[in-house]
């Protein structure tokens, strides 16, 4: 049956006796405790919720449910399976299902019943596709998962709504809220959201459809979860809900019976469609859930008493049909209703059960079935003449014994030409029988002795109609009047059974209206989903870098754009502006429109290196020395560096065209940029932090180069984040340019005065960067521009000699410079932890050394960091780009 | 006048430079980047108010500031901006060279990392 | 010698002395691997004595160069920032765990471990930091070292995927100076609590908001929310399993902070008139997020959009502006750093076991690792939000703190979301796991311990979390609470 391993590992024995733990908590759970029962354990304070059960007769109803008919699934499972090596995770999800269902049903805590909801999903899905080699089973498994869990997150949100509405409801105190609380709007659509994730779970229309599906799922998952259990959830919620709601909520009792009408003879007719056993069965349980549903609605207290009763008729008599249904497959290999006839024979047990279960689905008297439709027929004449309502009742009652008839007389009966049994030899033990005859004949010795069922039914119905505590109905035999009823129904049923092919081949031929019911909805959700992720992976995510460039650059403007105050033309705005500033702006605006025009890529580089020019002056005129300086050695090393390397590059031909929606963006952006550089210009500037930084640099850091005390002492851990990042850049670049080869005979066919003169220049230059670093705390310098220029020296002895060349003469490797530069920037920092002050605060001394006295500071150490940092790294940069140009 | 001509510069070059990065060839893109990144530090440095004024220095002999000078702290944090986006620029220019390796390469066709769909729609697999 | 203040600079301080470590063993690699293994193990240990410290509610504060506050670089570390720092220092020893070469998804240089410390410099630095242009600087050293790690694959998969990274998160940078310089310009100064202070009295209100949108949205753009992503899923497919998982662990979750910083700390009263365009971005997020993830079938591209779905949430949260929404968004961080980097390292454990990260040529894992698709199914629960997992308290908190304010439909897109990630993790399972391979399988290749150690610690914190979560729910209002106070008390 199943392929896989080869190998069987031996059954474990817990498994052939795990039956026997729902077996005790069903035993446990008959025996007359004191009901209801509430435990509670504190858990999340901080969201009041608690594990808190508290169960009532309604509770103690479906646990009985829930491990009686789990007991006989466990039972079961092990003969279905035999020699199954999946059969013991089959068994552990089995159990795991029924201690979430157990914990649903007896929740009080809205999250935790939540949890447990949710639980029944997930495992659902993990049984759903049991055999999940096979894709229908899997695309069912999703199935059931996608519209449960998503029914799930309506229930939660439903479950937060009113939990808002009513902080700290309970369902044990949802019928003591007054009618203040439950009118609120916020409440209602709480329930609203509450009834439609019930719904889902219930499959209820539109939807039902996920539950044909799961009946791919083996045989004892199908008879546990999908007729018994987990799809009896829903309607137990609504039950739980419902004295609360009704006559409060207008709408509630309505919406019930409407959907639960609707759900019932949708399905009743649908299952008439069909040709495996299985899905007939499964059709039939949808009908009986909108059924139920609908009782559920109805207004007086005998609609919930016959709720109760139906919901153990139908337990009792499906549960064993889809055992049976599982014999015959498990005998024949198929479930085809075309197929299989006269299986009685080979069967006997089976069909026996058939019977029986039949009996009680058809709702023959002396059946516990009878008994169910008998009170729900009474709930109904009780109600308001809903004709409606009553004929549907009809038509769901005939289809009803009718499909009966087909699982227990169509398969069983007629002439022995049905499908020889499975050639493996697997033939039905008695453990395959036993569970479905079992509960078959509880369903006809309850409807003969109702008075047996009648406590637990009763309190069960008391929690739905409080009312009906009080007066005990007697159930039993009724008189005639409506057994002429009943005989009505059997004739239709029997009129629809004789039909049954007639039907189907008339809904066959109705079958393209599917293409407009909720399964295909469904499809077209997931279809959505598709095309939606497609929109986004493939349409947005499109691997264009300018597409994400001006996507990403124009979002933000769009952004920030509107809430630009519109521009004050204020007169200073247009006062004079020395010559000197003028031009520079005006070179960098030149510079800026001929990187535009340019039509190479050097000349694009030179033109931005203009800018950089331009940019260097304006610092210069603006009072910003050292800036300027930094600036035009960085943008000379630039473009020098970049045009060598450069000279390997090939631009795109012909030349890219920027189109006219990236250009706008450029031109937004850039007026975005200078409309914030007005308005901030225009502003009233708040100069306190220079105001300290001024008045402190000298006596309190001993610099007069304000600039420079403010990297190397006021804000150093910029400064050391920004040593950091230029370290980082020569280690991340290292897979990007190849390692430099050896000494390279760059020197050939250079002008040998360039030579000496260079060679001449470098020493000088360091020597030079030595001085601006050590003056760089009293006048314009320091590590930066020392760094630079000792890059710059560098670069020309690359240029002339070649980067080998340049790089042995640095005082160590690039890297290890580099480093070594961040070990010193830290190491100023260390002595004033060690004092008990904050990290790179630094120290000032002097040493006397031979009758002269040096002064002496950490500065001077955290400055020479900066400048081996910058230098190790960015000569590495350099010479690496330079050695790459060749 | 001031302020117009150096938010007119800002403006310029940080057009100009989105305009090179929105073109397709490597280069450009890291020279735009660049452009970029100078117009925002001169924003920066515009921060602190662009007045005629002398540099934050005190001259030997000086202990306090007698006369109006230009802001510090934005100077401090230009510079380090400065030395920051170099480094960058420099890992930059490194980064779309090797992308480049020589051959004409277009910015919006890198599908290395992001392989196109597949014909049928799907994704395309990833290497 | 100060503990206070040496514990406050550790979180840069350590992992940039573990970074220069691993740098002097750059050639011997057993080395490195120790070197960095103990800078983990050291890092962890900091943050763990960091939140000891701050149990009763104050921060840890040092002024650097003991200049005075205000003038002063100032390190605040309070109960956000150490959570966020601890979660960090774990994924970082896990991920260093992880063993580097499990699949086949690259090689990890004798670069990538200084790289790596680099990038947790910039990390530690962002988390700690309170003062915004020196944020800027840790958002850089973050950069660099992020691209480092990126290009050090060496092929051209590698080299492209960092060129999009650096291109689109240069200009992110941009506009983080612009915002750091502009309200320095507009307010005059750059801590935060200074900041705090004159933002909301400034005669300039409209510039300031300005500016303040633009701090968020550079925020937004390292966060990766819409539609500022694009550099996410282009670049880290590319990564290597073990980094792949840290990037996707924190660099997003640095940008988020940095949002829930400015939103609840440095401009809470300008920053909210901001806030309903940051809920609607956070809502397009969510959903441009998960649909990708659901038609990705390589499992590192549903991962990388599931990433930024997630932000979607985080910001979300931070959107409503209260206690309870940024109570929520950090618990919802902080879950999702664990869950989001277990997911990734598994990733790697799924391809080393079904052949390839894609989805279509892989299969039927459950049958033959089951106890893997024990370890896959937790995390991805969790990052649907199922029930005793951390992520359903997180999507709980969220969803709660969402209707709590009226804000309904934010709340019903973030339960639909869930829907789809419900979806898109069934899809990976179904493919992954249930459907028979088209290829016969290979022969089951052995996993490494390490692997099951770091991914299974992970997936116990998620389901330790999910089991109890009272300890972090009250840790996270108690965090956020802090903020609403920036004058908590330095000690």
């Amino acid at each position: 049956m199943h392929a896989t391993p080869a190998v069987h590992p031996p059954l474990a024995a817990w498994v052939r006796f795990a039956w026997l733990l729902p077996a005790l908590l069903f035993a446990l759970a008959l025996g007359n405790g004191r009901w209801p029962l509430g435990v509670e354990f504190a858990w999340v304070a901080a969201l009041d919720v608690a594990v808190a059960f508290h169960i009532d007769g309604l509770s103690r109803l479906f646990v009985l449910l829930i491990t009686g008919i789990g007991a006989l699934v466990l039972f079961y499972a092990p003969a279905y399976l035999a020699g199954d090596p999946r059969l013991a995770s089959l068994v552990r999800l089995l159990l795991a299902f029924m201690a979430a269902m157990l914990g649903a049903v007896c929740a009080d805590d809205l999250v935790l019943l939540f949890l447990f909801w949710e639980a029944t999903s997930v495992l659902s899905f993990l049984l759903v596709g049991f055999d999940h080699e096979k894709p229908a089973s899997r695309e069912a498994a999703r199935q059931a998962l996608l519209v449960t869990g998503g029914g799930g997150l309506v229930l939660l949100a439903g479950l937060l709504l009113l939990l808002e509405a009513a902080p700290g409801l309970r369902l044990s105190t949802l019928s003591s809220l007054d009618a203040a609380t439950v009118g609120q709007p916020l409440f209602a659509a709480g329930v609203a959201l509450v009834l439609v994730g019930a719904m889902s779970k219930s499959a209820q229309f539109p939807f039902h459809f996920w539950l044909p599906g799961a009946m791919s799922a083996p045989t004892p998952v199908s008879a546990y979860l999908h007729s018994a259990t987990m799809v009896k959830l829903g309607v137990y919620l609504l039950a739980r809900f419902d004295p609360a709601l009704s006559g409060v909520l207008s709408w509630w009792a309505d919406a019930l019976v409407a959907i639960g009408t609707l759900t019932a003879v949708w399905a009743a007719v649908l299952s008439l469609r069909e040709r495996d056993l299985k899905r007939i069965l499964a059709w039939s349980t949808v009908s009986a859930l909108g059924t139920l549903t609908l009782l559920i609605g109805l207004p007086n207290e005998w609609g919930a008493l016959a709720f109760a009763i139906f919901l153990l008729a139908h337990a009792l008599y499906k549960a064993p049909l889809f055992f049976v249904a599982g014999n015959v497959d498990h005998a024949t290999g198929t479930r085809s209703i075309d197929r299989l006839r006269g299986m009685r024979r080979a069967l006997p047990l089976t069909a026996t059960a058939a019977v029986l279960a039949g009996l009680s689905m058809a709702g023959l008297p002396a059946s516990l079935g009878y008994v169910a439709k008998d009170v729900m027929s009474i709930a109904k004449s009780l109600s308001e003449p809903m004709w409606l309502v009553g004929a549907a009742s009809v038509v769901v009652s005939a289809v009803g014994v009718a499909v009966a008839a087909v699982a227990a007389l169509r398969v069983f009966f007629g002439p022995a030409d049905g499908p020889p049994l499975a050639a493996d030899g697997q033939g039905v033990s008695l453990r395959l029988d036993l569970p479905p005859l079992l509960l078959a004949l509880c369903g006809l010795l309850l409807g003969l002795f109702p008075a047996w069922a009648e406590p637990v039914l009763l309190e069960a119905a008391g929690v739905v109609a409080p009312r009906l505590a009080g007066a005990l109905p007697v159930l039993g035999l009724v008189d005639g009047p409506r057994l002429g009823g009943v005989a009505i129904v059997v004739a239709l049923g029997a009129a629809t059974y004789g039909c049954w092919d007639r039907f189907h081949l008339l809904l066959e031929r109705l079958r393209p209206l599917d293409a407009f019911g909720p399964a295909a909805g469904y499809r077209l959700a997931l279809r959505l989903v598709k095309s939606g992720g497609a929109l986004v992976g493939r349409r947005m995510q499109n691997g264009r870098t300018g597409f994400y460039l001006c996507v990403s650059v124009l979002a933000v403007v769009a952004l920030a754009a509107p809430l630009l105050p519109p521009p004050r033309w204020s007169a200073t705005a247009l006062d004079g502006a020395d010559l000197g500033f003028a031009a520079a702006a005006a070179l960098a605006v030149v510079g800026a429109v001929s990187a535009v025009a340019a039509r190479d890529t050097l000349a694009r580089l030179l033109a931005a290196g203009l800018v950089g020019v331009a940019c260097a002056m304006v610092f210069l005129f603006r009072g910003a020395p050292d800036l300027a300086f930094t600036q035009l050695v960085v943008e000379t090393v630039f473009v020098v560096v970049a045009a060598v390397a450069l000279r390997r590059h090939r631009p795109l031909s012909p030349p890219p065209r920027v189109g006219a929606l990236r250009a706008a963006v450029a031109v937004a952006f850039g007026a975005l940029l200078g409309g914030l550089t007005l308005a901030v210009q225009q502003a009233p500037p708040d100069t306190q932090l220079s105001q300290f930084f001024l008045g402190a640099s000298l006596p309190q850091a001993h610099g007069r180069n304000v600039v420079n005390v403010i990297i190397v002492d006021f804000r150093a851990l910029d400064t050391l984040g920004e040593i950091a990042v230029v370290l980082l850049a020569a280690v991340a670049a290292r897979p990007l340019v190849a390692a430099l080869r050896g000494a390279d005979a760059a020197t050939a066919g250079r002008s040998v005065i360039l030579a000496h003169a260079v060679a001449f220049l470098y020493p000088l230059m360091l020597f030079t960067a030595a001085l601006v670093l050590l003056r760089g705390h009293n006048a314009p310098g320091g590590g930066f521009i020392a760094a630079l220029l000792a890059v710059s020296a560098s670069a020309a002895i690359a240029l002339v000699f070649g980067p080998a060349a340049a790089r042995s003469r640095l005082p160590l490797a690039p890297p290890a410079l580099a480093a070594a530069g961040l070990v010193l920037a830290l190491l100023s920092g260390l002595p004033a932890l060690l004092l008990g002050q904050a990290f790179l605060t630094h120290q000032w001394g002097e040493i006397t050394l031979g009758g002269f006295s040096f002064a002496f500071s950490t500065v001077l150490l955290f400055d020479l960091g900066v400048l081996c940092c910058v230098w190790g790294a960015l000569a590495g940069f350099c010479l690496r780009l330079l050695g790459e140009g060749r | 006048m001031t302020n117009l001509l150096f938010a007119l510069s800002v403006a310029a070059i940080a057009a100009a430079g989105l305009w090179l990065a929105l073109r397709r060839d490597l280069v450009d893109i890291v020279i735009g980047l660049a452009l970029v990144g100078t117009a925002a530090n001169l924003f920066l440095f515009g921060a602190g108010r662009v007045v005629e004024a002398r540099p934050p220095l005190l001259a030997a002999g000086e202990t306090a500031f007698a006369h109006a000078v230009a802001n510090p702290l934005p100077q401090a944090l230009v510079l380090t901006a400065i030395v920051i986006g170099f480094a960058l620029t420099c890992f930059a220019v490194a980064l779309a060279l090797r992308l480049a390796g020589g051959r004409e390469v277009d910015g919006d066709a890198l599908s290395a990392a992001e392989p196109p769909p597949a014909r049928d729609g799907e994704p395309g697999g990833l290497p | 010698m100060n503990a206070v203040l040496l514990l406050t600079a550790l979180p840069v301080l350590w992992p940039m002395l573990t970074m220069l470590a691993c740098i002097a063993c750059a050639g011997r690699s057993r080395w490195q691997e120790g070197v960095a293994f103990a800078g983990a193990v050291g890092f962890v240990a900091i943050t763990v004595a960091l939140l000891a410290g701050l149990a009763d509610g104050a921060a840890y504060v040092a002024h650097f160069g003991d200049w005075p506050a205000g003038f002063a670089i100032a390190f605040r570390i309070d109960r956000l920032g150490a959570a966020m720092l601890a979660v960090s220092a774990l994924v970082l020893l896990a991920v260093l765990l992880y063993p580097a070469r499990v699949d086949a998804s690259g090689p990890v240089g004798p670069w990538s471990r200084p790289l790596l410390f680099g990038l947790m410099t910039g990390v530690g630095g962002a988390f700690s930091s309170a003062d915004l242009f020196n944020l800027y600087v840790w958002f850089e050293v973050m950069l660099i070292a992020a691209l480092g790690l990126l290009v050090q694959g060496g092929r051209a998969a590698h080299f492209e995927a960092g060129f999009k990274y650096l291109v689109l998160n240069l200009v992110g940078t941009v506009w983080l100076l612009v915002a750091v310089g502009g309200l320095y310009g507009v307010a005059g100064q750059l801590g935060f609590g200074q900041l705090a202070a004159v933002l909301p009295g400034s005669g300039q209100a409209a510039l300031v908001t300005v500016f303040v949108a633009l701090l968020l949205l550079a925020l937004l753009s390292k966060a990766a929310a819409f539609p500022l992503f694009f550099w996410l899923p282009a670049a880290y497919p590319a990564l290597p399993t073990p980094l792949l998982a840290l990037f996707a662990g924190l660099l997003t979750k640095v940008g988020a902070y940095g949002v829930m910083r400015v939103v609840g700390e440095i401009a809470v009263p300008v920053a909210q008139p901001l806030l309903p365009a940051l809920g609607w971005l956070a809502v397009l997020t969510m959903l441009a997020g998960v649909l990708g993830a659901a038609w990705h079938w390589d499992m590192r591209r549903v991962l990388a959009f599931h990433i930024i779905s997630q932000i979607g949430y985080i910001l979300l949260g931070v959107a409503l502006g209260s206690v309870a929404g940024l109570a929520a968004a950090l618990f919802y961080t902080l879950h999702h750093i664990v869950v989001k980097a277990n997911l990734f390292l598994i990733g790697g454990l799924m391809r080393r076991c079904g052949g390839s990260f894609d989805l279509r040529r892989s299969g039927g894992l459950s049958v033959t690792r089951p106890a893997l698709a024990l370890l896959f199914a937790l995390p991805a629960a969790s990052l649907v939000g199922v029930p005793l997992t951390s992520g359903f308290w997180a999507k709980y908190l969220l969803v709660r703190a969402c209707f709590a304010q009226g804000a309904y439909a934010w709340g019903g897109v973030a339960l639909l979301v869930g829907a789809l990630t419900l979806y898109s993790m069934s899809k990976v399972w179904i493919e992954a796991f249930w459907r028979r391979p088209e290829a016969p399988a290979a022969a089951v290749v052995p996993l490494p311990w390490r692997a099951w150690v770091a991914c299974g610690a992970l997936a116990a914190i998620t389901l330790a979390i999910g089991v109890y979560p009272q300890t972090l729910i009250a840790f996270a209002e108690a965090a956020v609470a802090d903020l609403a106070l920036p004058n908590g008390g330095g000690r």
